[in-house]
């Protein structure tokens, strides 16, 4: 049962994801443009961290080979939640301006459909960097791209739990468009820097109110050194913070005022 | 002066009155920027704390962590008020709103410039005020000086006024390339990494000091965090000339960009 459910959404969840694809080559010139533009511009974030590498060798046994895991798996993170999940990140402005409508009345489940109705296009250019990246660090192989690629959904589904919980503070607080966007801002700021600089306070704000510790520096530590207990860990942190994202939509969602919008095409 | 001057300027007072009347009534999102630069803060003590103990050294280039933790915080405090006005020329030029803009009674430029200016005076207060607060309690207080003081708002003026024309030419390509949005991340990308907000230019190694002194990405603020923190005469003057060359250069391209671009532009009717 619950595997022809998985089998629909996922098919739903392609179409709209391909929908979004089509009409992005519309403007074909722009779309390659989009896509490269990100790819280079996450590649000038290795000059970044070369500069800091030189100036100084390490950093609590972190060295520029942990900075270049560290922007894969984050671009990695970037492209699924940017291609997959860009409606989470939006969601503060359909709530107050009463423009769910559209996502109640359909027969799917409605966060679900809100958290996938958007798309950036760039994203694409994310995960051609981030995968290009890894691929060409040294000692990589299979089992290092599928740790990869499983920690990096992990961490994805992370970022967008902790949108929709940011952005679901908008059915109580009104517009909460700005801070929620600028509280993400900070979880991938925190993410961005060597985790082993966190210390006291800083490392206690890591691992719960910003979780870049589960976003990104437990994934990089189970990529350089895979731990099935570290591992069960991390699941058993993205299951329940997901969880607890969900929930509380639908606890806000019961406030929710329509703007009378009905707009059948998105 | 001729009252038609008077009248000319007092339009873009009032853009930029209208710029900051429009934020000021969302508190929640100046308030919230204030968050990412505590935040930015406590990361920077963290980073640079254990950077310099791994090297065993207490300063490089004079520059202790304080001061560079008070740099990032200046740096970032007025980068997070800025308003990437090249997202909207773009997207004007795209749909057809420039073209419409062009028409009105004010030197659109001019005019995009004085509004965000507006806009993001809320943004810096909060920043710097909430910024000033987080560097004193975790990092502990530097020495401002008077002097240094007025010559660092200098430099943030004209700072501000040379990111400003930057985003008008990356705003105004979308008339010949379709999309600015790559040229406007790669820009971004460049501030943040020659910028002085992860690392300040007066650790980086000589020759490379040198250069990215020079150029336009360091020039936009950390010229003047680096003054308002250490303040040097000499430098100063150095840094407002880099400014004035700069702003020559690309104010002269952002006019001719501007003056070709209009006559190329179309309304979209409907």
């Amino acid at each position: 049962m619950w595997k022809q459910t998985a089998a629909k959404y996922l098919s739903y969840t392609l179409q709209i994801k391909k929908q979004h694809i089509i009409s992005k080559m519309e403007y074909r010139w722009s779309f390659f443009v989009e896509v490269g533009g990100m790819f280079f511009n996450n590649a000038t974030l290795i000059l970044l961290w070369y500069i800091y590498f030189q100036r100084f060798p390490s950093i609590n046994g972190w060295g520029f080979v942990d900075s270049l895991i560290m922007l894969s798996v984050i671009a990695l993170i970037n492209s699924f939640i940017y291609f997959f999940a860009l409606g989470a990140l939006e969601m503060s402005s359909h709530i107050y301006e009463g423009r769910l409508d559209n996502y109640l009345l359909y027969p799917k489940n409605v966060l679900w459909q809100i958290v996938i109705s958007a798309s950036d296009i760039s994203a694409i250019g994310d995960f051609l960097f981030g995968l290009s990246l890894f691929l060409l660090l040294p000692d990589i192989g299979i089992w290092q791209i599928l740790v990869f690629l499983a920690v990096s959904i992990l961490g994805a589904i992370i970022a967008a739990a902790f949108s929709i919980i940011f952005n679901t503070i908008t059915f109580f607080a009104g517009n909460f468009e700005n801070p929620a966007w600028a509280i993400l801002d900070g979880l991938m700021t925190v993410g961005n820097y060597p985790g082993t600089i966190y210390r006291g306070a800083m490392k206690i704000v890591s691992m719960t109110i910003l979780p870049a510790f589960f976003m990104v520096t437990l994934p990089i530590s189970l990529i350089k050194s895979f731990d099935v207990l570290d591992f069960v860990y991390l699941l058993l942190f993205t299951a329940g913070f997901a969880a607890f994202a969900v929930w509380f939509f639908y606890f806000g969602l019961k406030r929710y005022e329509s703007g009378n919008l009905i707009n059948l095409v998105k | 002066m001729p009252q038609s001057y008077t009248n000319k300027i007092e339009k873009y007072f009032e853009a930029i009155k209208i710029g900051f009347r429009s934020e000021i009534i969302y508190p929640f999102n100046f308030l919230s920027e204030g968050i990412l630069v505590i935040i930015k803060v406590a990361i920077m003590t963290a980073l640079y704390t254990a950077s310099y103990q791994a090297l065993g050294v207490s300063e490089i280039n004079s520059f202790g962590v304080a001061d560079i933790v008070w740099i990032s915080m200046i740096v970032e405090s007025i980068r997070y008020s800025i308003f990437p006005i090249a997202r909207p020329i773009s997207d004007s030029i795209r749909d057809g709103a420039f073209a419409y803009q062009v028409s009105k009674p004010y030197y659109l430029p001019l005019y995009i410039l004085s509004t965000t200016f507006g806009q993001g005076i809320p943004f810096f207060l909060t920043n710097f005020a909430v910024g000033i607060l987080a560097c004193y309690l975790i990092v502990g207080a530097v020495n401002f000086t008077l002097f240094g003081l007025i010559c660092g708002l200098l430099l943030a003026f004209f700072g501000y006024l040379l990111d400003g024309v930057i985003f008008l030419i990356i705003g105004m390509s979308a008339m010949w390339i379709e999309d600015s949005g790559p040229l406007w991340w790669i820009y971004n990308k460049a501030k943040f990494i020659l910028g002085g907000a992860i690392i300040p230019i007066a650790i980086l190694p000589g020759g490379l000091r040198e250069i990215a002194e020079f150029l336009p990405f360091s020039q936009v603020y950390y010229s003047a965090a680096s003054m308002l923190v250490k303040f040097d005469f000499t430098t100063f003057l150095t840094y407002l000339g880099y400014q004035l060359i700069w702003i020559t250069v690309f104010g002269l391209l952002a006019l001719y960009l501007f003056r070709k671009g209009v006559r190329h532009v179309e309304a979209n009717g409907g």
